[in-house]
């Protein structure tokens, strides 16, 4: 067999065995929070009412029979139906799963933006005193909570100045706050890493004798020193992915985005178990998709691992 | 050093470059257009219907900030706790346990289907199918034999037993248009709701519902369109106010006062239909015999709970926590529910006496137990309850504060969990009926999961549940807030508020226990 088609074969059979395990630890970890019917009846219900709920959707049954019971219905990647409102789960994370994937690319875009020219700047000339100025601000950026960096962006462009909408996800304008405020859990560190990274390069032979070449600054820098710089800065966005969606959660909840990471929270509160189940699936494929994603950009944007992959 | 050949000015430049693209591919540069939204009001709420558009899949908030939009019922419960016509213009007994509605001539469904007997009995139907299992409104019905309609224009409920309260209780049951019911079944009619009310919706997605005037209704709005938008953070919706984004907020809390008005806005803060209390609980029901069962607590003891009473300063809790927008409770009734006694006051504040009490139960070094409490349910409830524990403190009983979720307090309160504490959280809530009745059944023996039993309560009760007139069944209720003041199931804190934001654009804002008057408001 082809060694990349078996690496490959080998890799989606581990993750078959994980999302197993992430399934299974979830099911048993959510018996733990309580008892859904308890939720849908509420604090007006009779003991009655929760029996008929109980027995309605299966939870009188022994816990083992309903775990192989979901492990059937996942196999067709059937979830049941919403405790709140009846609806197929994996329905509503789909109709979710678009605004969150949106957000997230949008501050990926965002983030190297901002994280790629600000640390070319802050890298190439790390003693100079407006770059550590810079430095200082971007370290102490990274300190800064998400969500309070969303309420301060919110707080000077849609109540102070008005410039932009702080809620909804209906036109482009209320895109930005949203983007800006996901792009500020990576762009600190991202930029700090091709700071890094391009200070290193800077000092490298290879950069000298482009130097003695004769290339000017734009050459060393995006020619030279950049690429080697976002080799790890690629890893560092594809491994901080799933870092990127938990902060779509408080994202999506400060400006009412009508994502994945809301509908997650909603379902937790409420013990929304076939939502919480479908939601938490498609994040940890998503994780592993981009992730392999990661890897196949690393083979294309580095050459020394063109000739291992083939 | 190498990098010393690189001018600052170069730098500049080329990540200048690099900038201006990352500028005009997020839209920063690109003016932002104000839209024409003069006609639309605009509510922020903190969750849209968990059910979506079914009337039947919940009873109170967040769910009543759209019902009140689209929905009618056959009755209206106002602010006295007194219900009001609605789709009923008249109602009467005909025997102790026959109330026969009149429905109101000539109103209409936005889909055009007329109001009938039948569209009321199509929803009461429902609820006593079985098919409702989970609904909220099954045990507020749980009383109702029977109904059929008596006339064109008449239906008859039924009632078990004599219902004094039956014209406030029906205010739960929202009418539905019963050929659209038939047609899409519960499941389709929540996806494409169809109401009575002022709005009709046309468009219902994941964190907004879109609604325009129906010119048509009994009670047309004012304004053009409506648009409820799901704001579950509070500050979020704090901000979508103060930026003009929303016109309405639901769900705020006195310390945001300040702040909106600071920027041009107004908050609307009046009573809710809710004490906030801490139940002391005595019994419990055994599982297998049904019967009732002393606790070993030292709340058995009369003296302990009115020592509990005395140790908190409630006037302190609504002026320190509160603003001064609150009051200090002494009875599980605020006094816009009926029934409500404006002689029972509040335990003074009395840290001695509390002291004195206790000593006298035996307790003369105070004592100690754990409260099990659920926050963020009410404006400022986290700090309540440490206010009240440090209050407490000084009368020599140390409270242990065990904060739990809701889900968690339910399988509690319900009776499937044991409770890790003595004493939890439990409001005294007369809503939706706003009758005193309602908590005053919830702290008695008469609650399915009891914890408490006074039996002079409990003979009252049963008298009030069959006293027709108003004046004496007002009587009766007084006479069990007494007992409940001398007796004590809880410790009273204080009569809970409600808190909307206001823009200062919107006119005529009007909340019946949380029943927005959208029909009544304009926006300039």
């Amino acid at each position: 067999m082809n060694p990349f088609l078996l690496k490959s074969v080998r890799r989606l059979a581990a993750f078959g065995v994980f999302l197993l395990g992430v399934v299974t630890l979830l099911f048993f970890l959510l018996q733990l929070t309580g008892d859904p019917a308890e939720v849908m009846v509420g604090d007006s219900g009779t003991p009655e009412q929760i029996e008929q709920v109980r027995a309605q959707y299966g939870f009188d049954r022994p816990l083992i029979e309903q775990y192989g019971r979901y492990l059937v219905r996942l196999s067709v990647l059937d979830f049941g139906v919403s405790f709140a409102n009846d609806q197929p789960a994996l329905n509503l994370v789909a109709e979710r799963l678009g605004p969150t994937l949106l957000l997230t690319l949008l501050s990926i875009i965002a983030t190297l933006l901002i994280a790629i020219p600000l640390g070319a700047w802050l890298g190439i000339r790390p003693d100079a005193a407006a770059q550590q100025a810079g430095g200082a601000i971007v370290y102490m950026a990274q300190g800064v909570p998400g969500f309070v960096a969303g309420l301060l962006l919110i707080q000077l462009f849609a109540v102070q100045l008005r410039w932009l909408p702080s809620i909804g996800h209906d036109s482009l304008a209320s895109w930005i706050l949203p983007t800006l405020t996901l792009s500020s859990f990576l762009a600190p560190k991202l930029t700090r890493v091709i700071a890094i990274n391009v200070t290193e390069a800077m000092r490298e032979d290879y950069i000298r004798t482009a130097r003695a070449n004769g290339s000017g600054l734009q050459n060393l820098l995006w020619r030279h020193a950049l690429p080697n710089a976002l080799l790890g800065a690629t890893a560092l966005v594809g491994a901080q992915f799933a870092f990127l969606i938990s902060g779509a959660v408080i994202t999506e909840v400060i400006f009412a985005w009508p994502g994945l990471g809301w509908l997650l929270v909603k379902s937790t509160t409420t013990l929304d178990f076939p939502v919480i189940q479908a939601a938490v699936f498609v994040i940890a494929v998503l994780v592993f998709i981009v992730n392999a994603l990661t890897d196949i950009l690393f083979v294309y944007i580095d050459p020394r691992l063109r000739g291992q992959a083939s | 050093m190498l990098f010393q050949f690189i001018s600052q000015k170069q730098l500049i430049r080329s990540i200048a470059k690099s900038g201006v693209v990352a500028l005009v591919a997020l839209g920063l540069a690109a003016p932002v257009t104000a839209a024409d939204n003069a006609q639309t009001i605009r509510v922020g709420v903190p969750d849209l219907p968990p059910g979506q558009g079914n009337p039947y899949s919940a009873l109170g908030t967040p769910s009543i900030y759209t019902w009140a939009a689209v929905f009618d019922a056959l009755t209206l419960v106002d602010a006295k706790g007194v219900a009001q016509p609605a789709l009923a213009v008249s109602w009467k007994n005909t025997t102790p346990k026959t109330w026969r509605f009149t429905l109101r001539d000539g109103v209409s469904f936005s889909n055009g289907e007329k109001l009938t007997p039948e569209a009321v009995l199509t929803g009461f139907n429902y609820i006593k199918s079985g098919k409702a299992g989970r609904s909220p409104i099954v045990r507020e019905l749980g009383g109702v034999a029977s109904a059929a309609a008596s006339g064109p224009n008449t239906v008859d409920f039924v009632t078990k037993r004599p219902d004094p309260i039956f014209p406030n209780r029906i205010a739960a049951l929202k009418v539905v248009a019963p050929k659209h019911w038939a047609a899409k079944g519960p499941k389709g009619y929540a996806a494409e709701p169809v109401g009575t009310g002022s709005y009709k919706i046309v468009s219902w997605t994941a964190n907004k519902i879109k609604l325009v005037a129906f010119e048509g209704s009994w009670r047309a709005p004012k304004a053009g369109q409506l648009e409820i938008i799901e704001l579950p953070e509070r500050s979020a919706r704090v901000q979508a106010l103060m930026s003009g984004q929303v016109d309405i907020v639901a769900g705020l809390s006195t310390d945001n006062i300040p702040s909106l008005e600071s920027a041009g806005q107004r908050a609307d803060v009046r009573a809710a239909p809710q004490v906030m209390a801490l139940a002391l609980p005595v019994v419990r029901k055994d599982k297998k015999t049904k019967k009732l069962v002393k606790i070993d607590t030292p709340f058995s003891d009369v003296r302990v709970r009115q020592a509990l009473n005395y140790a908190v300063d409630k006037e302190g809790i609504a002026k320190g926590v509160l603003a001064g927008f609150a009051k200090a409770a002494g009875q599980g009734a605020t006094p816009a529910a009926f029934g409500y006694n404006p002689s029972v006051k509040p335990y003074p504040y009395d840290p001695a006496k509390a002291k004195q009490l206790l000593a006298a139960a035996g307790h003369p070094n105070g004592l100690s137990f754990t409260a099990e409490v659920v926050t963020g349910a009410f404006p400022g409830d986290s700090e309540i309850y440490q206010k009240m524990a440090q209050d407490m403190s000084k009368a020599g009983i140390k409270v242990t504060l065990q904060k739990i979720t809701f889900p968690e307090w339910l399988g509690k309160y319900l009776g499937r969990k044991p409770w890790d504490g003595q004493a939890f959280a439990l409001s005294w809530n007369s809503a939706p009926y706003v009758d005193s009745i309602r908590p005053i059944g919830l702290y008695s023996c008469f609650n399915p999961f009891t914890f408490t039993c006074d039996d002079k309560v409990k003979g009252l009760i049963i008298k009030a549940n069959s006293e027709f007139d108003r004046n004496k069944r007002r009587e009766i209720l007084h006479q069990i807030h007494v007992a409940n003041s001398e007796n004590p199931p809880a410790v009273f804190l204080i009569e809970q508020i409600d808190v909307f934001g206001l823009s200062k654009r919107l006119k005529a804002f009007n909340q019946i226990n949380r029943w927005v008057t959208y029909h009544e408001m304009t926006v300039n």
